[in-house]
């Protein structure tokens, strides 16, 4: 007698995994909550794999919360930035960046104010230089925007019951006078490099958790009853500014995130996690869910990962009845044609180093 | 300059300037049966009849020497259709425009004025101004830098007013450059239209906004004089760079604000006869002397 004779099936490689087609797989195998549609309002933040999330919870009829969405005075040209996550923050590839975000946002810091003006005169914001397309008329437009923006951010903490945050990179630049993270290289979106102040840093497992676990904290501490759903991007490195090379560095990134999304679990109750990143990049998916390059995630791999946490997540009788489209509330309408062929078109900022 | 003749075209801002002239309904208008509730009196009518592309000859008093005739070709709401050129994106792609049959014929008519003034359109804005059916916001005044923004609501980058408010300010431009070209050697003068009143409870009627009020309220005044400005700043500046003079609206029609005074206004949005008057008066002074 050992106490392996008392496992459940998920608990060994040959019953959970061996032998089954990847959409008969119990991925998620022990969640902590479970969540309800109907009623539980989702906010989403992170790398670009958190867009495809969020447009899957509007197509099942879940509630995607947008704080700050679009003004009906902008025509559909001027609504870049908005709708793709719950506030206006871009693309959050790293835990650095959320925890500025958060402190910003819930007054722990001063906002961040770094601003660059293009050769036309127009002002982009560094720290989600692609929210304006076309950049801000003046400085004083992009000031006010910014601080707008982090209003939001602290008021769709009071409005969600759960947050989203998929984990992206470990590697970030550092602006050493400002301290502060961005979440592209300067000069790539936007904004000119400097390397005297510009500096790169990949963070360890120790700073991820500490960055993690204070957003967490800070989280839960000004919306106490929220629930938080960790995930890991399986989106590989469009760079490394590592001397390794994009293939180890987004192993060692990726392998880095997800332990410290497993070391919060531990520490936090309102803390869960869920597996896409293992669903897509695991050893049973034999690379069959990633794109030719190896890099992005086929529509497949996003509707497997997206089937799989219905399945698990939503808790019986939680699935909402209603038309999906009347549950949305900022996402525009579309068919499940768009949503699979926009499953391509995700807004990524960290894309832009390919055309540096 | 010497002034023989002056010719007026425009849509509904023309009325407070025939109104300032004299009676010019006599025997043209049809006045209908049944009044139109939502325009008070010196608008029924307006939006019902068609001169049939007839001018109306006035004349304009001058405070010194000789009255001006003045030919009217006010762009009647009910005559066919008030847009006056057809614009067209030909093979090569430059954008060609056509004038409809009406406004072919007030360009003969033009022929023996010396300037031509304009009260084309005017109102396109006028819903932002008034209606607040939108989430609130605010924006930058276009003569002015970040002061004034309200706090905590969206603020809205200039550009994408300047977005709104381009294919208003366009649908002014163009009949105007027409004009230009067929008649190079005429003086041309846009008219801005009048700015909104400070309280709008001022206004006798409130035209075809009431319904909008009733449901949706109404704009709080600086977001209103903001609204106006960028229109009126857009329209000045696209028109002056092709050589169009515009001219506003005379400042003792104003508070100190910048809004109309109640007793120049005619309803909601236009200004009465006694404004008609003080515009010819600063057309006058700053125009024919």
């Amino acid at each position: 007698m050992n106490p392996y004779k008392k496992f459940p099936d998920k608990n060994f490689w040959g019953k959970q995994v061996a032998n089954l087609a990847p959409d008969q797989i119990n991925y998620d195998a022990a969640p902590k909550f479970q969540f309800d549609l109907e009623t539980e309002k989702f906010a989403t933040a992170g790398s670009c794999f958190a867009q495809h999330f969020a447009r899957e919870l509007v197509n099942m009829g879940g509630k995607h919360h947008v704080a700050e969405p679009a003004h009906p005075l902008l025509s559909d040209d001027e609504k870049s930035g908005y709708g793709l996550f719950s506030a206006r923050y871009g693309n959050v590839y790293t835990a650095r960046q959320l925890r500025e975000l958060l402190e910003q946002a819930f007054g722990i810091r001063e906002p961040v104010i770094d601003f660059a003006q293009d050769k036309k005169g127009k002002w982009f914001d560094l720290l989600r230089p692609r929210v304006s397309k076309h950049g801000f008329s003046s400085y004083e437009e992009a000031l006010r925007d910014r601080l707008y923006h982090l209003k939001k951010v602290k008021e769709m903490f009071s409005n969600i019951d759960v947050f989203v945050f998929t984990l992206g990179l470990t590697e970030l630049w550092h602006n050493t006078k400002l301290d502060c993270a961005y979440p592209i290289c300067p000069g790539t979106a936007a904004g000119e490099f400097n390397p005297d102040i510009h500096q790169f840093h990949n963070q360890s497992f120790s700073e991820v958790h500490q960055d993690l676990a204070d957003s967490l904290r800070l989280i839960l501490e000004n919306a106490p009853k929220t629930k938080i759903l960790l995930t890991v991007s399986p989106v590989m490195l469009v760079a490394t500014a590592e001397e390794r090379g994009a293939l180890q560095s987004s192993i060692a990134s990726k392998s880095i995130l997800r332990a410290v999304a497993d070391q919060c679990c531990r520490e936090f109750d309102a803390v869960d996690y869920f597996p896409s990143f293992e669903i897509i990049t695991g050893p049973q998916a034999r690379g069959r869910f990633f794109t030719a390059d190896g890099r992005d995630v086929l529509p497949d791999g996003v509707n497997t990962v997206m089937g799989c946490f219905f399945r698990s997540r939503v808790s019986a009788g939680g699935l909402a009845t209603s038309s999906p489209t009347s549950q949305t509330e900022a996402l525009e309408e579309n068919t499940t044609h768009d949503i699979i062929t926009e499953a391509f078109e995700v807004d990524c900022d960290e894309i832009l180093l390919n055309r540096s | 300059m010497r002034v023989s003749e002056v010719s007026l075209v425009g849509h509904s801002h023309s009325v407070c300037m025939l109104d300032g002239l004299g009676n010019w309904r006599t025997n043209r208008v049809n006045v209908p049966e049944q009044e139109d509730k939502r325009y008070s009196q010196a608008f029924q009518g307006w939006f019902s009849n068609d001169l049939a592309d007839q001018s109306i000859e006035l004349e304009l008093k001058r405070e010194t020497g000789q009255p001006v005739p003045v030919k009217c070709f006010p762009i009647f709401e009910g005559s066919r259709g008030t847009g006056l050129v057809i614009p067209k994106r030909e093979a090569d792609n430059k954008l060609r425009l056509t004038a409809t049959p009406t406004f072919t014929n007030y360009l003969r008519e033009f022929t023996s004025s010396d300037v031509i003034i304009s009260t084309l359109f005017g109102n396109e804005h006028a819903r932002y101004i008034y209606i607040n059916d939108l989430p609130a916001y605010d924006f930058i005044a276009f003569d002015r830098q970040g002061e004034g923004l309200k706090e905590g609501v969206q603020p809205i980058d200039r550009q994408h007013i300047l977005n709104i408010l381009e294919p208003f300010v366009i649908k002014v431009k163009r009949p105007l450059q027409y004009i230009q070209a067929k008649l190079p050697e005429k003086h041309i003068v846009h008219l801005l239209p009048p700015p909104p009143l400070k309280d709008m409870r001022d206004a006798s009627v409130s035209e075809v906004f009431e319904e909008h009020f009733e449901k949706h309220g109404q704009v709080d005044e600086e977001l209103r004089l903001k609204w106006y400005g960028a229109y009126c700043l857009i329209v000045e500046k696209t028109l002056t760079k092709s050589g169009i003079r515009v001219l506003s609206s005379p400042k003792q029609c104003l508070d100190q604000d910048g809004f109309l005074l109640p007793k120049f206004a005619e309803g909601l949005t236009h200004g009465n006869a006694e404004y008609g008057k003080e515009v010819w008066a600063k057309i006058d002074k700053e125009i024919l002397n």
